[in-house]
């Protein structure tokens, strides 16, 4: 199987529901547990989509299993909590324990100008608490993540990641042509040290990527 | 699979000795030293290092990733995907010495290896593994 970000997912029956946004890795094992499916487009939701829910991964479509279900019944990928201040938090906050705080957003959208002159700058009490829908000990995978090698080069950008073709193990990845190679690579995940959200580490040095050859669409 | 004591002959005449070591997406292709060290291979010869030298250079492929070793001085790595061509062969030696050798092309490179030391059927065997990797990254 191969996931590339950017292609179509579609049910059994070919309706699209959207589109690879991330693929989810955990980077000891290299094993792919999710990807992120990412709906719509103006209020574009990403769906957390478990690896046994796929039928097929090719390099133009991304097939679920018939029994697959409802992607909207699938978890988000993030999920925003919004925590109020406990009391000695709201006491450091700039504005008195007794002002209600309020209820429009700040800072205010254009055309409120005179609004905010008017009013002081205060905000709800509360903080932002963002947490991802995966499994412990993974990566979601970002579309374009940096790779760099071992000797501190940005050698290109990851297109796509294989997996073995009967399991969920990563094999290799596809790196795009940039400054250093002028051609896609295909890098074996044996040479990765280090998977972050946006950039892949490798433990081999530029000068050995280039012995590899240029990847070919099959 | 990994074998040692492997001598590779270029494309010049050149020979030295190496190890390979084939992973599911290439062969290792790694330096552990010169022929002139490998007991009985050249004809009225004797070495003075015996295996020392290779012995030590084999240690460091246990201990070392074989991705630093493989950008050193004669040492190569061979995506699986540009080989093609890959032929088992035997080399006379001598009149009455023959040598199993596996031989393969790459899109810039010719590879010739001898195995002096390695009974025909472990030569087949990875012979075979060779191929057969070649065609799963092809």
């Amino acid at each position: 199987m191969q996931f590339k970000q950017g292609v179509s997912v579609v049910t059994h029956d070919g309706q699209e529901v959207g589109r690879v946004d991330r693929v989810v890795i955990e980077p000891r094992t290299k094993e792919v547990t999710h990807i992120v499916v990412r709906q719509g487009f103006l209020f574009a939701e990403d769906k957390v989509v478990p690896i046994n829910l796929i039928a097929s991964a090719t390099q133009d479509r991304v097939t679920l299993r018939e029994d697959a279900g409802d992607l909207d019944k699938l978890p988000p990928f993030q999920e925003v909590h919004y925590i109020p201040l406990n009391d000695e938090e709201a006491s450091a906050a700039a504005y008195p324990a007794d002002y209600a705080p309020p209820l429009y957003p700040y800072p205010p959208v254009a055309g409120w100008i005179g609004y905010s002159m008017n009013y002081p700058s205060y905000y709800p009490p509360r903080v932002v608490d963002t947490e991802q829908n995966i499994p412990d000990d993974t990566v979601a995978l970002a579309e374009g993540a940096k790779v760099i090698s071992a000797d501190g080069e940005h050698v290109g950008n990851i297109e796509r990641v294989l997996t073995e073709p009967e399991g969920d193990r990563a094999t290799s990845f596809i790196i795009s042509q940039g400054l250093i190679f002028t051609e896609r690579k295909r890098i074996p995940m044996e040479w990765v040290s280090n998977i972050e959200e946006d950039t892949v580490y490798l433990s081999v040095r530029a000068e050995l990527l280039k012995t590899l050859r240029a990847y070919q669409e099959e | 699979m990994q074998l040692d004591r492997v001598v590779s002959r270029l494309p010049d005449g050149f020979e030295h000795v190496c190890t390979l070591v084939l992973r599911d997406f290439g062969l290792y292709v790694l330096h552990t030293g010169s022929v002139e060290d490998l007991p009985g291979y050249l004809p009225n010869h004797t070495s003075e290092n015996g295996l020392t030298e290779i012995e030590k250079s084999e240690r460091r492929i246990e201990q070392t990733p074989l991705s630093e070793l493989a950008v050193e001085e004669r040492s190569a790595f061979v995506d699986a995907g540009d080989i093609h061509d890959v032929n088992l062969t035997t080399e006379n030696l001598s009149p009455d010495v023959a040598v199993p050798v596996v031989e393969f092309q790459t899109s810039i490179n010719q590879y010739r290896f001898l195995f002096p030391y390695m009974p025909l059927e472990q030569v087949q065997a990875f012979s075979e593994a060779l191929k057969q990797t070649v065609r799963a990254a092809t």
